[in-house]
């Protein structure tokens, strides 16, 4: 998959259209800013990862794009622009007209996204009437087997009468998947869609959404708590820390040259192949700040190596230098921001192998 | 076969373990179907495998927590697959479970210092002593005893109340940890010092673990050894460094393409279909209806344990590892 992706990858930046824009969002509850002014693009055609740990945000966001926060947890400031709308305080009603049609989500866990008392055929024909009521019985029928063909299922004939329960793991989130492309998104977002799954069985679906994107070129938000499988699968990464935004870019640049010192410790915490075994590994003390608990500065500065008296005091603005295909790499932080540091531009030709262009 | 190099007695040997569950129409679930292996002193080995592998069916029998259908299991010298009641009870203190899940070792209702003073209790120390021991092991896991002596678990972080039910576990010098995929529910960074705590104990305390994972970059960095299970069997067992750097059995492999960043440079192993019924197993090899390398003779002959190198591979045609 990775292989087929790579021809499509050009020197010059390509005009790449923005499906979905996130400007300054502010999400949370009346005492505490889950996500605090967070802002990024989705551009067509692209696998933008947001990337953390528990409690970073990521979640969230992916949510709030979605229109579907928990009770209590509403969007208090910024704006979401879906091909240039901004759905940020659209009512449930309003919202039905967004979801799925133009952003559709697919969850960790497929159990909880499938009902159990029904046979997937029907589960399927349920989304494909909701977005084409006029399709008729046969047509029905032919477009659900058309999407299990689309996400892979094998034999899809006897799939639409099993139930939940007796398919695999894999299998059940490929019908999760099948559901959600049942509107033709332009966007999917996936909210930790491997991460109940076996590695081989994640590499299938992840494959499979990288088929999914090369043949209806949609876009795709990858939510992961695994840096791997952003390197592995996005064009772009959201790295977020305490509900903010720790660094953004090319995913290869980010994870080659990483910038925020959080982005740099997240990656040294992996105990990857290139580490020597029983090796004590860097690891971060502490653990992040309550959303309603953080400093007037830099959320991440009391666990910061680098952290010097003024991250306390602000949030230090963005710095960027320019990354590989015309792109940024951003980030936030007063000690490793201060100089103008040289971009990864010079060895373009040489990172290319192994990630998407 | 013995798969050691040692002269040493190893300190847990199973030998063609099995366990069998009744299956539908007649026919057995096969979760573990002959499984051979030794852990040394000192030594951690880490099984992986997938869900439905039996990783977990193998603890339990190896444990006589589900005692086995056929095999022995030998901890210390001592063959606990033939004791029952009292003796097996006494048998099993030299043995300590860690789960993925640490509050399935804890009593939400105790306070951490109690379940940890549970096990010393249980081994005969005196109250004050198992209190005075707790409060070291609180502070030997990397947590301050004054804070977290007396809290409940639920008033811990997941990494917090790891590192409590990792101090329980140690409390009696177990001869052997036995850990199920003890760092799986744990953010990166939190993953990080968990894997560093179990490091520095076995550094100071010579632990001998058997390690459960999923994840074969964590077995890679914590064991000495790794057996990969596949379908109740053993496809391939042998050190960390030639079986997670140079696979012989295409399970293996396929499995570590599967890993995120590995597969860059070639083509990647993938497997084909779904794990078959361990009620109605391929013939032959267990593994050939998903291997990309299958012939004939896999579907007639049930390929042996036999050595490649130090490890031991079952296969017949087993991927050549470069000297």
């Amino acid at each position: 998959m990775i292989a087929e992706t790579h021809t499509q990858s050009t020197t010059a930046a390509p005009a790449v259209e923005t499906v979905v824009e996130v400007r300054n969002l502010v999400v949370g509850t009346a005492t505490a800013r889950l996500v605090d002014g967070v802002s990024f693009t989705v551009p067509s055609g692209r696998t933008v990862a947001l990337v953390g740990e528990s409690g970073a945000g990521k979640s969230v966001s992916a949510r709030a794009l979605m229109g579907l926060l928990p009770a209590g947890v509403e969007v208090l400031g910024g704006e979401i622009l879906v091909n240039g709308r901004d759905v940020s305080r659209f009512n449930p009603r309003q919202w039905r007209s967004v979801r799925g049609r133009e952003l559709s989500m697919v969850f960790q866990n497929p159990l909880r996204s499938l009902n159990p008392t029904m046979r997937v055929g029907a589960q399927i024909a349920e989304a494909v009437r909701l977005y084409d009521p006029k399709l008729g019985r046969a047509g029905e029928r032919a477009r659900v087997l058309e999407l299990l063909e689309q996400v892979r299922i094998p034999d899809p004939e006897r799939r639409l009468f099993e139930y939940p329960h007796q398919l695999s793991g894999g299998m059940r989130q490929r019908v999760v998947i099948a559901i959600a492309l049942a509107s033709n998104p332009r966007v999917l977002i996936a909210d930790e869609p491997t991460t109940a799954l076996d590695v081989t069985t994640q590499a299938q679906i992840l494959d499979l959404l990288d088929t999914l994107q090369a043949e209806n070129g949609m876009s795709i938000v990858l939510v992961t708590h695994d840096i791997r499988v952003a390197e592995e699968r996005a064009h772009e990464v959201i790295v977020m820390y305490s509900g903010r935004i720790a660094e953004t870019g090319r995913i290869g640049d980010v994870v080659r040259s990483p910038m925020m010192p959080y982005t740099r410790a997240l990656i040294a915490a992996v105990p990857s192949f290139d580490v020597t075994p029983r090796s004590l590994l860097p690891t971060i003390p502490g653990r992040p700040p309550h959303p309603s608990q953080r400093s007037a500065g830099c959320a991440f500065a009391p666990r910061c190596p680098l952290a010097e008296a003024r991250c306390d005091l602000a949030i230090p603005d963005v710095t960027s230098r320019p990354g590989n295909n015309g792109t940024r790499q951003q980030w936030r932080c007063f000690v490793t921001g201060k100089t103008d540091q040289p971009g990864p531009t010079g060895q373009a030709g040489a990172s290319e192998e192994g990630e998407k262009a | 076969m013995t798969a050691t190099l040692s002269e040493q007695r190893p300190l847990l040997s199973v030998r063609d373990l099995k366990k069998f569950f009744p299956g539908p129409a007649g026919a057995p679930i096969q979760a573990v179907a002959g499984v051979t292996f030794d852990v040394q002193p000192g030594e951690v080995l880490g099984i992986v495998g997938e869900t439905g592998s039996g990783k977990s069916t193998l603890i339990r029998s190896m444990l006589m927590l589900d005692p086995p259908t056929a095999g022995t299991v030998d901890i210390d010298g001592e063959r606990i697959s033939s004791l029952r009641g009292t003796k097996l009870r006494e048998a099993r203190q030299n043995v300590q479970l860690i789960f993925q899940d640490p509050h399935s070792c804890l009593d939400g209702r105790w306070r951490v210092i109690d379940s940890i003073c549970e096990p010393m209790r249980n081994a005969g120390v005196s109250r004050t002593e198992a209190r005075r021991r707790a409060r070291k092991l609180i502070e030997r896991v990397g947590l301050d005893p004054h804070t977290y002596a007396s809290k409940f678990p639920r008033e811990l972080s997941g990494g917090q109340v790891q590192r409590i039910a990792i101090a329980r576990a140690i409390a009696t010098s177990p001869k052997l940890l036995v850990c199920d995929e003890p760092v799986s529910a744990l953010d990166v960074s939190v993953q990080a010092q968990i894997i560093n705590l179990f490091e520095e104990l076995r550094r100071d305390l010579g632990l001998t673990i058997v390690f459960i994972s999923h994840d074969l970059s964590v077995v890679r960095h914590m064991c000495d050894r790794v057996a990969v299970l596949y379908l109740g069997t053993l496809c391939e067992v042998g050190p960390v460094t030639e079986v997670l750097q140079q696979p012989a059995h295409p399970y293996t492999q396929a499995l570590l393409d599967a890993v995120p960043g590995q597969a860059r440079d070639r083509e990647r192993v993938v497997l084909k279909g779904e794990l078959p019924s361990p009620s109605a197993p391929p013939t032959g090899c267990r593994f050939r209806t998903r291997c990309p390398m299958a012939q004939e003779r896999c579907a007639v002959e049930v390929p042996e344990l036999s050595p490649t190198g130090d490890a031991f591979v079952a296969c017949h045609f087993p991927m050549r590892r470069s000297a």
